[in-house]
């Protein structure tokens, strides 16, 4: 930690020491004991940002924070968890000569099966380990502890079609982003499946009499990286360890927004045939592409874009060729 | 008096092809068109450097490089975006010695932006990810032909913003 005092205090004036570092203030400040003004404890996270009143974790996660200020008895405060079981607080670094401790905040790893809620709180440290007085000028943290997202498992259909949705879609953050839009998005892909393995796999590549799903996605050259699944290209595995990795990191930016962008694709994925609703394309939903790209072949007409995704029909003549009729 | 009256319309015809040349030069209808669909065709190209979904070009590529192991040799790379009436935007970037065009999504932040490109989702390997023809692209949701591939490129060499990237130590 960087020091923030001279190591001997030398004799220089008030001013001069506010000029050398802006920091001093407050702790001249604070040691004037005429002072009553104290600062309060304040929590931040060590980009500085503050921590507010409330935080998400995720189960596992582990949190460092800074408390800047001390209690009312000038000395630093110490922050309990109401539940233990679920959380604690752990000191990293704490002088009571300097304004600021680090703190960690860790939730357990095990156990935690649904949302829970519980609080630290600020207490005056006393000396002695009963911590029976609150400091009433720091506010309670609420911690909201989320559990571990899992993926369903990749042997089953709803498994693949889970990997398949989340790496077939854009995902937050990224350019044109809407969580209704690729939440229909996702809805439209598994209307294509649904409806090339009615029409026959032989159409696209699948070879004939594949009525499995898991086999149809994947065909040759279908479903980027599925070619091999369970295995999937490197690629696409690490941009799912990528989106589970922010979804159980409760401090990243962006970890509700991909915990939100999972449960849709593992939602969308359990769906059943009736509940996915009717299909939008009155000739049936047949491919995707990425919007603006090329068409995946001739017999393939333009539906719409949705969700960064150009979805497509078959032209009559196709369908009407195949003996199937689409219907 | 014919003489002056033919050489007036001579002279129109002639500004309005250079003008329509420059037009067309400047909003992109040499835009090539077989990468993408016939039904919709990018209106122009845009500056990346000027979005900011797009404003961490070089540490992006640096990942990239960096993820395929291939951080001990010089780089060649290049970006070109289009963009369409509707808002979207498709940014593609050539890797000149991995032979491939990678799709690159950008971010709202330079964490995303990065990620994006180093697990750019469709990285499109010439002889691996093309194809001769339209027809043996038979419903992918990803193959393109060799002609797409190769009119990204040339595009992108003459219009798009050029990166060398000398050897680096990797942190991976």
């Amino acid at each position: 930690m960087a020091e923030r005092f001279p190591s001997r205090m030398t004799s220089m004036s008030t001013v001069q020491l506010l000029f050398r570092d802006p920091h001093v203030l407050r702790h001249v400040f604070w040691l004037n004991p005429g002072n009553k003004d104290r600062p309060m404890a304040k929590l931040y996270r060590n980009n500085r940002a503050p921590l507010g009143n409330k935080i998400t974790l995720v189960a596992g996660n582990s949190l460092p924070i800074k408390v800047e200020g001390l209690g009312s008895n000038r000395r630093h405060i110490v922050l309990k968890s109401r539940n233990p079981q679920l959380l604690t607080v752990s000191a990293v670094q704490v002088n009571d000569r300097m304004l600021e401790q680090s703190l960690r905040i860790e939730v357990r790893r095990d156990g935690v099966v649904t949302s829970q809620r519980t609080f630290l709180d600020a207490f005056l440290n006393d000396g002695t380990p009963a911590l029976s007085k609150k400091d009433q000028t720091t506010a309670p943290l609420e911690v909201e502890v989320l559990p571990e997202i899992r993926l369903p498992a990749d042997s089953t259909e709803v498994g693949m079609l889970t990997r398949m949705l989340l790496v077939e879609n854009i995902t937050p953050g990224l350019p044109g982003y809407s969580s209704s839009e690729v939440e229909e998005c996702m809805k439209w892909m598994r209307f294509v499946f649904i409806n090339r393995m009615q029409l026959g796999s032989e159409f696209f590549g699948a070879g004939k009499n594949i009525n499995n799903l898991v086999e149809f996605v994947k065909a040759p050259n279908q479903v980027e990286g599925f070619a091999n699944y369970p295995k999937l290209s490197t690629v696409l595995g690490d941009n799912l360890a990528r989106y589970i990795e922010i979804a159980n990191d409760g401090t990243h930016a962006k970890n509700k927004a991909f915990r939100d962008y999972i449960a849709l694709a593992v939602a969308t994925a359990r769906l059943s045939e009736s509940e996915l609703g009717k299909d939008p394309c009155i000739t049936k939903l047949y491919a995707w592409r990425t919007t603006g790209a090329a068409s995946p072949g001739k017999n393939f007409v333009l539906f719409a874009s949705k969700g960064g995704q150009d979805f497509y029909t078959l032209t009559d003549s196709f369908i009407k060729d195949s003996g199937k009729g689409g219907k | 008096m014919a003489f002056c009256l033919s050489f007036k319309k001579y002279s129109l015809l002639l500004s309005f092809l250079i003008f329509s040349l420059a037009f067309n030069t400047v909003f992109g209808s040499d835009i090539p068109s077989s990468p993408f669909s016939d039904e919709n065709q990018p209106t122009s190209r845009f500056d990346t450097s000027a979005n900011s979904y797009f404003s961490f070009p070089e540490p992006s590529i640096q990942a990239r490089i960096a993820r395929s192991g291939k951080n001990d040799q010089i780089n060649h790379f290049c970006i070109v975006g289009y963009q369409w009436g509707n808002g979207n935007m498709q940014v593609w970037v050539h890797w000149q010695e991995q032979k491939e065009i990678i799709l690159w999504q950008g971010g709202d932040d330079e964490e995303t932006q990065i990620a994006s490109m180093a697990l750019a989702r469709k990285e499109l390997v010439l002889g691996r990810d093309t194809v001769k023809s339209e027809e043996e692209i038979n419903g992918s949701s990803y193959l393109i032909t060799e002609s797409a591939w190769h009119d990204i490129v040339n595009d992108c060499a003459k219009n798009g913003r050029q990166f060398t990237i000398d050897p680096f130590v990797s942190n991976n």
